[in-house]
């Protein structure tokens, strides 16, 4: 394990990047061209921050419900066909406009409302052409998928996302193997921890995966927590989906997973054994609420990846599951208080255990540093 | 290369926007990420995982002992469990005091600290039935714990804060002052919050204090904008709604309102450069703009027509005006490295 004092490390800057990748990789960039050092300075100012992109989202929502309801007082679209037609006049355009128009991000979110009114009405028409939910869920995760691919907008793809998956739980409740849901469930994770894990591979495996990096991986980490809120009420699911326990080994394997990444990241070798153990014992409890280790698992994952946005989700995520766990647990309060301290106080003896491995294994000043960074 | 370039951080809308432009290998990418700093390195984590564990650790230990003494276990002594509690306050205070001001373990007992102290006031009026409401309680809880709070200098233990003094504040709304009409109860909201949002940006501007995050202040001025807006939204509509609002109402609101709307986009655009306020001060006035074309009655029709396009007119400029911002707040603070 290396300390570093990170506060004191110089960030790297571009220019210097750029000049080892020129040395070592000539061929890579267009390193002598002005013109892309002036495109690589306007893609560093025009980063769009979090809170633009959901201003952008509720502005495009609010609008997108009045029109809805003011087609809907009209009552120009009362028959399947001309639902069909309109709806799909209007995603064909949205998917139009953005695919060749690349238009400026300010109209990002007027298309955005386009998309949504073209969407809303495509699923009345397909709901009233098709009268099997099967169909409907099948046309709906190829819809969505064919939107995701097409569109240009990060809130579109992160909402796409959603949808697929949401329709996929449609489709498990439809053919009632709801025991699927698990197996959902896992896939999802698994393929959130190798996205993050493996950014750097998928990013340089195809020019345009980096464009679906954040919307896609942020809505697959927020359609497994969705999934997991099944188990927050238990009057919602205990008719259905049993077995809880399934997702939460899922849960616990993806948290190893990033774990084993991590110990060879940072060559923690000697320890090896010891840090699944521990997280075995650490997150053993929470089997049959698998919302909190999908929440640890969330948390680790944005942290490792330096993605905070992800992080958030994780703290938000734990914040919830935790405090449902609680008040849905069937046991008295006594009981749940000594719960409680148990698992507080396993925290804190890992805790002990964590720091005496680190200062032996560093120097005390490193140590003294980092830990109180 | 300009002297703007040369000052370009690494960071991974940027690696993401190079590895569009040309054919990096995965390698490449892998030690950008890790020499920029983007993938934290072993000390950061180690860090990280140290803070977790005793976070949650400590969290739960705390709602452990507040559970504990809220089941009331008669076969436990009343000075036992006063021992107990007391016991526990003294030992996290001492725990704070011996520790390194600037250590998360210092931070997280005074948390502590502020917890079990709850706890105890809630054990003592259970035992001796001193006839206190919970308004009383979460009064002198905030009272007590407001020295500790501002010593600790944590972004988390002040967010607690804020919660203790509006859960405090709803209370004295409901249990003893008994206003029966809301925009009172949101007026007295949106003043303790706004006083709030004003001592967080002093406790931000003095680097002294070590306090980085704009956590608080987000959050405060949340707490702020919320009930000025359904204030406002209130007095526009009023008797649509279960209360009848003299004019006098819609003049208060309006100015406290406009304050805060126009407050906020003057500060947060001139003085301290934060988007999330100016984005929330357009969301807000975009919510008071529907109140006020839907009490219009131009009919049905026009109205949905009109506000639709409105809407969409505002965020196409606001989000223009966010994005210049946003590049123009950028190219500033390279030009002042």
């Amino acid at each position: 394990m290396e300390a570093t004092k990170s506060g004191s490390r110089v960030k790297l800057k571009l220019w210097e990047l750029l000049s080892k990748w020129q040395k070592s990789h000539p061929e890579s960039l267009p390193y002598k061209d002005e013109s892309f050092h002036q495109e690589v300075e306007n893609a560093s100012y025009s980063a769009s921050t979090i809170v633009i992109q959901v201003f952008m989202g509720i502005g495009a929502w609010i609008a997108g419900l009045l029109f809805l309801e003011l087609l809907d007082e009209l009552n120009i679209l009362n028959s399947e066909n001309s639902r069909l037609i309109f709806g799909a006049a209007c995603v064909s355009f949205y998917l139009l406009t953005s695919y060749f128009g690349r238009l400026k991000p300010a109209f990002e979110s007027s298309l955005l409302t386009v998309g949504l009114i073209g969407q809303v009405y495509l699923a009345w028409a397909i709901g009233d052409i098709f009268t099997e939910e099967l169909h409907i869920y099948i046309i709906g995760i190829l819809i969505e998928a064919a939107i995701l691919l097409l569109t240009f907008s990060s809130i579109q793809r992160f909402t796409s996302t959603i949808l697929i998956f949401m329709s996929f739980l449609g489709l498990i409740h439809e053919f009632e193997i709801y025991e699927a849901t698990h197996v959902l469930i896992g896939g999802l994770s698994f393929i959130l921890a190798y996205f993050w894990i493996k950014e750097p591979k998928v990013i340089a495996q195809d020019k345009r995966f980096s464009s679906f990096m954040n919307p896609v991986g942020l809505g697959i980490a927020t359609s497994i927590i969705l999934l997991l809120m099944l188990t927050v009420n238990k009057e919602w699911h205990q008719e259905f989906i049993e077995y809880w326990w399934i997702s939460g080994i899922f849960m616990i394997g993806s948290v190893l997973y990033v774990l084993r990444s991590m110990i060879e990241a940072y060559e923690i070798k000697k320890y090896k054994w010891l840090v699944y153990a521990a997280a075995i014992v650490m997150l053993g409890p929470t089997v049959f609420s698998p919302g909190i280790a999908a929440a640890i698992f969330i948390l680790l994952l944005g942290f490792y990846r330096g993605h905070y946005i992800l992080s958030g989700l994780g703290t938000l995520a734990m914040t919830v599951f935790t405090f449902m766990f609680y008040y849905n647990l069937q046991i008295t309060l006594l009981q749940k208080s000594m719960l409680l301290m148990g698992v507080g106080l396993v925290f804190m003896v890992l805790r002990i255990g964590f720091i005496l491995i680190y200062k032996k294994e560093t120097k005390l000043n490193q140590f003294e540093q980092t830990i109180n960074e | 290369m300009t002297e703007k370039f040369k000052k370009l951080e690494v960071s991974r809308h940027l690696l993401y926007f190079l590895s569009k432009k040309g054919d990096l290998e995965e390698e490449m990418l892998e030690k950008a990420f890790q020499d920029s700093g983007i993938y934290p390195d072993g000390g950061k984590m180690a860090s990280f995982l140290n803070r977790l564990m005793l976070g949650i650790g400590a969290i739960f230990l705390i709602c452990g002992v507040i559970f504990f003494f809220a089941y009331n276990w008669a076969e436990l002594h009343k000075f036992h469990k006063l021992a107990v509690i007391g016991s526990l306050v003294l030992i996290s205070g001492l725990f704070a005091l011996f520790q390194k001001r600037e250590s998360y373990a210092h931070k997280i007992s005074i948390v502590a600290l502020c917890g079990f102290t709850g706890a105890l006031f809630a054990q003592f009026g259970q035992i001796y039935q001193t006839g206190a409401n919970a308004y009383d309680l979460f009064l002198g809880w905030t009272l007590m714990v407001s020295a500790w709070v501002i010593v600790s200098r944590f972004p988390a233990l002040w967010v607690f804060y804020v919660a203790l003094i509006n859960t405090t504040v709803i209370l004295y709304i409901g249990q003893v002052s008994r206003i029966m009409t809301p925009l009172p109860a949101f007026y007295l909201l949106s003043g303790v919050n706004g006083l709030l949002w004003i001592i967080s940006e002093f406790l931000i501007k003095d680097k002294s204090l070590g306090m980085k995050s704009r956590i608080l202040p987000r959050i405060v001025g949340l707490l702020t904008f919320i009930p000025l807006t359904l204030a406002f939204s209130f007095a526009i509509l009023d008797i649509r709604f279960f209360y009848q609002a003299t004019e006098m109402d819609l003049i208060v609101s309006a100015f406290a309102w406009g304050l805060a709307f126009f407050g906020s986009l003057l500060i947060y655009r001139l003085m301290i450069k934060d988007l999330f306020f100016l984005a929330c001060s357009v969301i807000s006035a975009m919510c008071v703009f529907c109140v006020m074309i839907f009490k219009m009655e131009f009919g049905e029709l026009f109205t949905l027509a009109f506000l639709g396009v409105c809407i969409l007119l505002i965020t196409f400029f606001t989000v223009k005006f966010l994005i210049k911002t946003n590049k123009k707040w950028k190219q500033q603070s390279l030009a002042a490295e």
